[in-house]
């Protein structure tokens, strides 16, 4: 028989059943299992994983890009996040178990808050519809399937005088939808006051959550937050005649698809180390 | 990768509608009474990948999921109904609305069109006409011979006669508007249609109820202004590359995916 004593793929290859890995569970439970299959490819799963947190994240910046323009847009942020941790043990025959140290199976996406709600640059428009939140908070919007949150302020009239957003959903006030008279010169204060030819005529509603990571993101510039009620805040300036853009910065987004790239290629680079080894592994060491 | 591809493209067809646009209001912009426009762009709907709330042991959650946005579109092609300047050209016939308020022009299917191009001309039958030939509703017809004609600001239109003295008063202009202007629809030549989303007209006289005055030898321009037009351009051109470069990352991720297996 050979010895393959000191070839570590060696022993991969023909030992693989006597190496045991521990997972640490996060509530602390432990489980064991065989090493299985696994074992000689560990190396090639622990890159996919890592192709796969930077295809994820080329993913989101290329949404992040294509918004850069949105109004009231708020850019995503991916975290990498190393996977769960395992502890290898060797057992060989009669002899005691012995650790092989630890070892991680790649990394993931992280899950952590994901949204960064930081303000966007605001620009003057001067159009008197359009109005801009300084500071916390969001407008509420009526929908069909409930309330929603947005910082787009991008408001028009529909044909009744309502307050609406750009696909037509009612923005709420204190008194439920704002409709506006014709005509009259429409003024809003710093507050939210809305007032008609200097005749007040409601107060935008506007929101804010303690937890922003309840937040999901349904499209339309909207939020919606499944249960969740907010809370009236006061603590914002509203800006007639600006609008919020989104707080994406292009150089950022540049570097971060330049990263995501080279990582991916750093990735590949191991991915295929890895299986040249094997290769050499496999075909030509077996040959002695 | 496939998903960022498409999604980056959408980013750019928005760019692309974006300086269609930009092109259209740099093109009227010393089109009389023009008003500009504007793109507003909303994000796409998002693909859930993890659920938010997921439990990951039995006394905890995911705290905040993975989204992944599929792109923009244009929401809206928005008029903005600023007024544009106004210059003086002293010809009779051009008339201009300070304030709020539409000229109601005769167009030859029956309908009323809406207009604020002041730039009239008189036809062979003495009526007030646009640059078409489309005559004011209510028409307003001028004698012929007649000496000076007057608009006044409440839409008065007097003339005075050969040998006579007292100016004699040959109809009234009166103007049209809309609870959402935004809401009309351009049909070009300088006019508009109302549509379900402007509301009905109200008619009323100038310098009443909220309409605004008219004023005589005056034109208004367009509410175009050249160098927010040109900053808009240079960002959707700038935004136009970084989403061509979002694409060829996802193309050379791909392509170095594709050497994997050699």
């Amino acid at each position: 028989m050979v010895s393959y004593e000191g070839y570590p793929i060696l022993e991969f290859l023909f030992k693989k059943e006597s190496i045991w890995q521990i997972n640490l569970s996060r509530d602390g439970s432990r489980k064991t299992q065989r090493g299985g299959d696994r074992e000689l490819i560990r190396g090639i799963y622990t890159a996919t994983s890592a192709l796969n947190l930077q295809e994820l994240k080329q993913e989101v910046w290329a949404n992040n890009i294509a918004n850069l323009d949105t109004p009231g847009f708020k850019k995503e942020l991916t975290w990498a996040e190393a996977a769960r941790e395992a502890n290898l043990f060797r057992f060989l025959g009669s002899q005691n178990p012995y650790s092989l140290g630890r070892m991680t199976a790649g990394v993931q996406p992280g899950t952590e808050k994901l949204t960064d709600f930081s303000p966007g640059r605001l620009e003057e428009t001067g159009n008197y519809l359009d109005l801009a939140i300084e500071g916390e908070g969001f407008f509420v919007v009526s929908t069909p399937s409930g309330e929603a949150y947005t910082r787009a302020g991008n408001f028009q009239l529909d044909e009744e005088g309502r307050l609406v957003t750009v696909s037509g959903y009612p923005v709420v006030g204190e008194g439920g939808e704002i409709i506006l008279p014709a005509g009259g010169s429409v003024s809003v204060d710093e507050e939210g006051n809305i007032s008609v030819d200097g005749e007040e005529v409601d107060r935008l509603r506007i929101v804010d959550f303690l937890n922003r990571a309840v937040l999901r993101k349904s499209g339309e510039n909207l939020f919606v937050a499944e249960g969740v009620i907010p809370q009236e805040t006061t603590n914002f300036e509203l800006r007639q005649g600006f609008l919020e853009k989104s707080n994406l910065d292009p150089v950022e987004a540049m570097v971060t698809m330049m990263e995501a790239l080279r990582e991916y290629e750093i990735a590949q680079r191991i991915l295929v180390s890895q299986d040249e080894a094997l290769q050499k592994a496999v075909n030509s060491i077996a040959q002695l | 990768m496939i998903r960022a591809l498409w999604t980056a493209a959408t980013g750019m067809q928005a760019k692309q509608m974006d300086l269609d646009v930009i092109a259209n209001n740099l093109a009227n912009v010393n089109t009389t009474g023009f008003k500009k426009s504007r793109v507003d762009f909303q994000d796409l709907m998002y693909q859930v990948v993890r659920v938010k709330g997921t439990p990951t042991s039995p006394d905890t959650q995911v705290p905040s999921g993975i989204e992944i946005g599929l792109g923009v579109r244009p929401g809206a092609v928005q008029k903005m109904f600023s007024q544009g300047d106004i210059y003086e050209t002293s010809n009779p016939l051009d008339v201009v609305i300070e304030g709020d308020g539409f000229f109601q022009i005769l167009t030859p299917d029956g309908t009323i069109a809406y207009s604020r191009d002041g730039s009239f001309k008189l036809d062979a039958q003495g009526r007030m006409v646009t640059s078409d030939g489309f005559p004011l509703e209510p028409p307003i017809t001028i004698p012929e011979g007649a000496e000076s004609v007057t608009v006044a600001q409440d839409g008065t239109v007097t003339v005075t006669m050969p040998g006579e003295i007292e100016p004699q008063e040959v109809g009234v202009i009166e103007l049209a508007r809309f609870i959402n202007p935004a809401g009309l629809l351009s049909i070009g030549r300088n006019l508009y249609l109302a549509t379900a989303s402007s509301g009905e007209p109200q008619i009323g006289t100038p310098g009443l109820e909220g309409f605004g005055t008219l004023a005589q030898g005056f034109l208004e321009t367009s509410n175009v202004q050249i160098v927010e037009e040109m900053v808009r351009m240079i960002s959707a051109q700038r935004a136009y590359e970084i989403n061509s470069k979002a694409i060829t990352t996802a193309d050379e991720m791909m392509s170095i995916a594709n050497n994997l297996k050699r």
